[in-house]
């Protein structure tokens, strides 16, 4: 056969982008959401970050096509891995600072593990995704996402099982990696 | 092996000495690797990592939600009895106020569940402890005793009594002890139960509720696992009033924080929003769904899916799992599960009064006939709520001038969708199937949502939004649904449109409480037209070649070049001598039967094979190859010629005034008749039902389709406009340089515009692909060309 060029039209590639695209609406819905639970709240409230998802796909999902379901879920553990990092980073700091409250602008949602670890489990998410890209978004749907393994299987793309055993060695890999840092 | 393969095969190994002696082996001589996975094998092994507990929860076995009297299966030896004061009897496992505890019957809740001898009054009673874990902290302990305090205030023979709540050494609850099993078990036993079965339960059910909602308590958690049914008896008992709290403590919606189990939820509580009595009455839907199916209706792998089907997704129709359910119990499931509570039956005695009157009907009717779609009640209450009933069952007929009315009636859907499908002329039945991938149930994205429509008659359809295939089963001999013709009213403004028959079904998306109307249009099916030479010598109309394929003549004679868009042809055409035209693009089998390549995106193999997966494959062999370049069309045409050498047929690609000349049917003698499209006759507007091209509307196919899905032009010939771009000849031009190659008709992937016969795209490199791009054959006979001067 001759070489083959091929010249897609305009409309030929467009679904990759869509986790991304959606990244910016939810987590900014996230935020706006925490930030109206915690309106008129005690301090030191907490807010379950699994019913800020819940609340948050209902909002958004709800408006949208099915289609993006996944993508909704990729965007929303993305979403919510930042808010929480974030804001265990920002509680550090505030620590660090002599307790000083911090303020809602820099999140101030509560989430249960220890706000260092959750920050060393993020740099070592990130140095996962460098050596393993898929493993790292699995974990973060898994962890971040609420989903189950059978659930990131299928919107990853891999068998159950595939997910069974990256997961187990992802666990793995991390519990090393955090435990040298 | 990498780092991930060995790790995955050493945990594979189970016994310690072969897993040792298994790393031995492949990390002979690399004592870092062998350090390396020594680490991460530690860690597998290590119980407590941060991983186990996800931020963002996800389902799975979780204690405070499998709740019930004897709940949960529990070992005494496992389950911590310290708090236990020491005893004296012989058969007591130790002491709680003046109980001696008897057995473990449960875990389940906050806390286990015991049985008891209560010293004082002599009987057996049922404890529920709060665990020692959960007992620490105050809003579970508040929470608890506040559960036990509002739960004594109802006496039902339907409602569990609770007699005494102590809060010493560990807050406990004594209650009523009920041996028997709970609904759940009984389920999970025998399956679907009977229907006089599932009347009798849901009437108790529905009693004991209203005797709590009389009391201002929710309960909230309604589900078959908190439903008791005594032994012996077999009267029903709700029990764990575990989320109850009074209606004016709204404290736990506010806070966003979703309680309760989701499969059994109603849509305001999972959506958090503020709930009152008839979310219970939501609930009881579920457990009647699912007494009567013997499944719970609102099922997902996760708590998110729950949480989403609950609240936008109409669950299966129980007909579909039983077909003999009564048409009166489905209604009255579908109406416990309106979505919004004002739809719903407005009170649980309502709910009880009804199923009492369906009982008392069995019970006189032991056919368990059919006997009545609205059961009447007795009392006026009753009626007026029966009538509301009856009043949403009715739907109005939206007609296309009745927009505005729909409108106004498409605002009151809410999350719900309705797909009317008016009838027509012998239609007889059609199927309608759900195209969602992932919404209903992601392991059968083509779920049927109806077994059969009868045609014969209006039909409403009430439905979850999404995307829909709409088969016809059964029509008149002769002919075959051209399209549909539909009006939308939604939310957010109405249209219309066509939407075509391809291969024998219809896409309809259903947006989210949009009312959509379909009016099925007929046409005839085409007559074949004989294949023979006429009686005076001249050429036949169609003739098929070795491999099959159909060419239609062209007759000779004068047409007009270019035009459209609204303006005239600019250059008049003269064609010679007649000549054929492939019928249809050339289909992928005709390639692959030439050429032994199999090129093609929407192929079995193809990049584009998911969008075709549903596609039969005599179905899809006959779909238009395509991501064939110019050389290679020009070898399929050397090889048919050589195959053919001595029929005197000449094939090759169609010059591109043949081409534009035979889309407009032939020989064109007015310059006025130079219009954009060319069918029965010229238009200058494509519609949806006559090529397959990408309307502005996003109702396309969003992929090629079977040649001849869509009527042929005047000569008979198929696709002209749309499906695929096709090679044509322009050779007669390129003497100025121009490569002598341009494409007409435009594909699947554009808009009308760009499909119109006056189109011509534009220079393209010889050896380009795209599965936009095919082409159809031009063939002259011998002795027409040997006339020719």
């Amino acid at each position: 056969m001759t070489e083959a060029i091929r010249l897609p039209d305009a409309e030929a590639a467009g679904d990759q982008k869509a986790a991304a695209d959606l990244l910016p609406l939810v987590y900014l819905e996230l935020r706006r959401l925490a930030a109206a639970r915690l309106a008129g709240e005690s301090p030191g409230h907490t807010l379950d970050p699994t019913a800020l998802v819940h609340e948050a796909f209902l909002k958004l999902g709800g408006a949208r096509p099915f289609s993006t379901r996944t993508d909704f879920l990729k965007a929303a553990a993305e979403a919510m891995r930042r808010i929480l990092v974030d804001h265990a980073r920002a509680r550090n700091a505030a620590k660090r600072a002599g307790g000083r409250r911090v303020d809602l602008e820099s999140g101030h949602l509560v989430s249960r593990p220890r706000d260092d670890a959750l920050s060393a489990l993020d740099d070592a998410l990130s140095r996962l995704a460098g050596d393993h890209p898929q493993l790292a978004e699995l974990v973060q749907l898994r962890y971040f996402g609420g989903l189950t393994l059978a659930e990131c299987a299928q919107a990853i793309g891999v068998s159950a099982r595939t997910a069974d055993t990256w997961w187990a060695y992802a666990r793995s890999w991390l519990a090393v990696e955090m435990d040298r840092s | 092996m990498n780092e991930l393969e060995v790790f995955a095969a050493a945990v594979a190994v189970a016994d310690p000495v072969d897993r040792a002696a298994f790393l031995e082996r492949e990390c002979a001589g690399e004592p870092a690797k062998r350090a390396r996975l020594d680490a991460l094998l530690h860690a597998h092994g290590e119980s407590d990592s941060l991983l186990d507990r996800p931020a963002v929860a996800s389902p799975g076995p979780d204690p405070a939600r499998t709740t019930g009297h004897d709940g949960e299966a529990a070992d005494e030896h496992e389950t911590p009895l310290g708090f236990l004061a020491p005893t004296n009897r012989p058969d007591s496992l130790g002491r709680i106020g003046h109980y001696e505890v008897l057995q473990l019957l449960g875990r389940g809740g906050f806390g286990i569940v015991l049985r008891a001898y209560d010293e004082v009054l002599h009987r057996v009673v049922a404890v529920k402890v709060l665990s020692p874990q959960v007992a620490t902290t105050s809003p579970a302990r508040k929470r608890f005793l506040r559960e036990a305090r509002s739960s004594a205030q109802v006496r039902h023979e339907n409602v569990v009594q609770v007699y005494e709540v102590g809060e010493q050494p560990l807050p406990y609850i004594v209650m009523e002890f009920i041996p028997g099993e709970t609904l759940q078990q009984r389920l999970d036993r025998v399956g679907p139960v009977d229907v006089l079965e599932v009347v009798r339960i849901g009437r108790q059910i529905a009693e004991g509720l209203a005797a709590a909602h009389a009391n201002d308590l929710i309960h909230r958690d309604i589900k078959p696992a908190n439903v008791l049914i005594e032994g012996g008896t077999q009267k029903v008992k709700i029990t764990d009033f575990g989320l109850a709290r009074a209606v004016d403590d709204a404290s736990i919606s506010q806070s966003g924080v979703i309680a309760g189990t989701p499969m059994y939820m109603a849509p305001e509580q999972a959506k958090g929003e503020k709930l009152d009595c008839r979310a219970d009455l939501f609930s009881l839907g579920s457990v009647v769904y699912q007494m009567a199916t013997g499944r719970p209706p609102f099922r997902a792998e996760s708590t998110l899916g729950v949480l989403k089907r609950v609240a936008e997704d109409d669950p299966r129709p129980v007909r579909e799992i039983i077909p003999e359910t009564p048409g009166w119990l489905c209604d009255i499931i579908v109406k416990l599960h309106a979505k919004k509570p004002d739809d719903r039956f407005q009170s649980a005695r309502e709910v009880a009064a009804v199923l009492a009157d369906c009982e008392g009907r069995l019970k006189g009717n032991a056919k368990l006939e059919d006997f009545s779609r609205t059961p009447s009640g007795e009392t006026a209450r009753t009626q007026a709520g029966r009538r509301k009933w009856v009043v949403v069952a009715v739907v109005a007929v939206l007609v296309g001038v009745g927009a505005w009315f729909g409108h106004a009636a498409a605002l009151e859907l809410g999350n719900r969708s309705e797909l009317e499908i008016l009838p027509e002329q012998g239609l007889v039945s059609m199927i309608l199937l759900h195209n969602d991938v992932g919404v209903i149930d992601e392991n059968q994205p083509h779920r049927a949502v109806t077994d059969w429509l009868d045609m014969r008659q209006p039909r409403t359809l009430t439905l979850s939004p999404g995307r829909y295939q709409l088969n016809v089963t059964t029509q008149p001999a002769g002919t075959t649904v051209s399209h549909y013709e539909i009006a939308a009213v939604g939310m957010f403004g109405s249209y219309r449109n066509l939407i075509p028959v391809v291969q024998s079904s219809a896409i309809v998306t259903v947006e989210r409480g949009q009312r959509v109307t379909l009016k099925p249009v007929m046409r005839p099916l085409p007559v074949p037209t004989p294949d023979s030479a006429a009686p005076d010598g001249t050429l036949p109309a169609i003739f098929k070649n070795s491999i099959g394929m159909e060419f239609v003549k062209v007759p000779k004679g004068s047409g007009w070049l270019s035009g459209g868009s609204g303006k005239p042809g600019e250059t008049t055409v003269q064609i010679a001598a007649d000549f054929y035209l492939g019928k249809y693009e050339v289909t992928q089998q005709e390639w692959e039967n030439m050429t032994g390549l199999i090129s093609s995106h929407f192929s079995r193999t193809g990049p584009g094979s998911e969008a075709v997966k549903g596609v039969p494959d005599a179905e899809l062999k006959r779909f238009p190859v395509e991501s064939v370049s110019w050389g290679e069309c020009q070898i399929f045409i050397e090889r048919l010629n050589t195959k053919e050498k001595d029929s005197g047929r000449v094939y090759r690609l169609p010059s591109q005034q043949e081409w534009v000349y035979a889309c407009r049917g032939g020989p064109v003698d007015r310059i006025g008749s130079a219009f954009d499209f060319y069918f029965a006759k010229p238009v200058n507007t494509l519609l949806m039902n006559q090529a397959n091209f990408a309307p502005a509307e996003g109702q396309g196919l969003q992929r090629t389709c079977q040649v001849g899905s869509y009527p042929p032009n005047r000569l008979g010939l198929h696709d002209m406009h749309g499906n695929v771009w096709e090679w044509c000849d322009d050779s007669e031009a390129a003497t100025d340089g121009t490569p002598g190659r341009v494409r007409r008709g435009g594909g699947w992937l554009h808009g009308p515009e760009t499909c119109s016969a006056g189109r011509v795209g534009g220079a393209y490199p010889e050896s380009a692909r795209n599965f936009n791009h095919g082409f159809r054959l031009a063939c002259s006979i011998r002795d027409v060309l040997d006339v020719k001067p």
